[in-house]
């Protein structure tokens, strides 16, 4: 299944972070990532979008006291997540490899 | 400030549904955002929620294609109600003639049946079948109100007679605020009826043709599959409790 490059960097951000993968963590680890911040609107749609393509499965986990005690949206890659981030990686891999700047 | 700022945020998160609000407004609590961060992060996720709405058939049936043309049509409905009944019961009274004639009052009946039954059904419709593009369907359900009451000329009828329509109209959107399901035998007797009473119009030539689109919200409750969860998707919602 087609990705695109938000799509890879939130499903990246999760499998990176395994189980601590939820809204906020995801959101700062693509922040450092690619220096821009990730909006709250960006994040929701797209893994709900995720979600219904079949490649994240959420969940509400339990809040915490730096939250006020408010649930969080945990996230984990489906293996066919998995196959799809690797499928786009792939191809950036390829599509790259002689490129100037992979050259180098 | 700062308080009246996170009540800001509240107010407008309320346009998410409960699970999804309690989601961000931790998010926001834990990174500790400005307010005006805040409110931009929680109206740009507002806003990209309404416009997803959009991509589905639904919020375009409820709005331009339901509530825009039943107002127009159940104005038209309202207005000849009102002329019939101040003919009726102003000159009629004063001249004796009322209900002398069966046929004028059975005329009136029929309209005051379709105008009920048709716009209790188009309110339960547009409610039920786009409940979070409601506002926007209201605003097509306004707007030919607007329109006509400017540009009503009757001196004999108050302008607010266009609007009869809007007490079963509303009626209808309460009750399907409040989960309201109607079972398929009753919804059949209205649409029935609803039908009987705009062919018996039909036939004595008070319909507009296109007045029997008012009848499709009517056959939509006929024939709505009875949903057994609609209760838990409406909790889920946050609609009711």
């Amino acid at each position: 299944m087609a990705l695109g490059e938000f799509e890879y960097l939130l499903i990246s951000a999760a499998a990176t972070l395994g189980e601590n993968a939820y809204g906020v963590a995801m959101s700062e680890a693509i922040a450092k990532a690619t220096g821009r911040t990730c909006s709250i609107g960006a994040l929701y749609t797209t893994l709900d979008r995720l979600e219904a393509k079949g490649l994240v499965k959420t969940w509400m986990g339990g809040g915490t006291p730096q939250r006020g005690d408010r649930s969080k949206k945990m996230v984990r890659v489906t293996p066919a997540g998995t196959v799809a981030a690797r499928s786009f990686y792939d191809t950036m891999i390829r599509i790259s490899n002689r490129a100037p700047w992979a050259v180098q | 400030m700062r308080n009246i700022a996170w009540k800001l945020i509240e107010v407008m998160a309320l346009r998410l549904t409960p699970t999804e609000r309690e989601i961000v407004l931790g998010d926001l609590i834990e990174t500790r955002e400005t307010a005006l961060r805040g409110m931009r992060e929680i109206s740009g996720l507002v806003v990209r929620r309404q416009l997803q709405l959009w991509n589905g058939w639904r919020a375009w049936l409820a709005a331009p294609g339901l509530a825009l043309p039943c107002s127009f049509l159940l104005m038209g409905f309202s207005f000849a109600i009102s002329s019939e009944l101040r003919t009726h019961f102003a000159y009629g009274l004063q001249l004796n003639l009322s209900w002398a004639q069966p046929a004028e009052a059975v005329s009136l009946l029929c309209q005051a049946v379709v105008l009920i039954i048709c716009a209790w059904a188009a309110g339960f419709t547009v409610e039920s079948i786009s409940r979070r593009t409601f506002v926007v369907s209201a605003i097509c359900c306004f707007l030919p109100c607007l329109f006509c009451l400017l540009r009503f000329r009757q001196e004999s009828l108050p302008r607010l007679c266009l609007l009869l329509f809007l007490f079963p109209a509303i009626a209808g959107v309460c009750f399907s605020r409040r989960g309201g399901t109607i079972n398929r035998r009753r919804a059949f007797a209205l649409v029935l009826a609803a039908t009987i009473c705009m062919a018996v119009l039909a036939v004595r030539g008070h319909l507009w043709v296109l007045n029997w689109e008012l009848i499709v919200p009517a056959w939509y409750l006929a024939i709505l599959p009875v949903r057994p969860d609609r209760m838990a998707h409406l909790r889920n919602e946050g609609i009711v409790s």
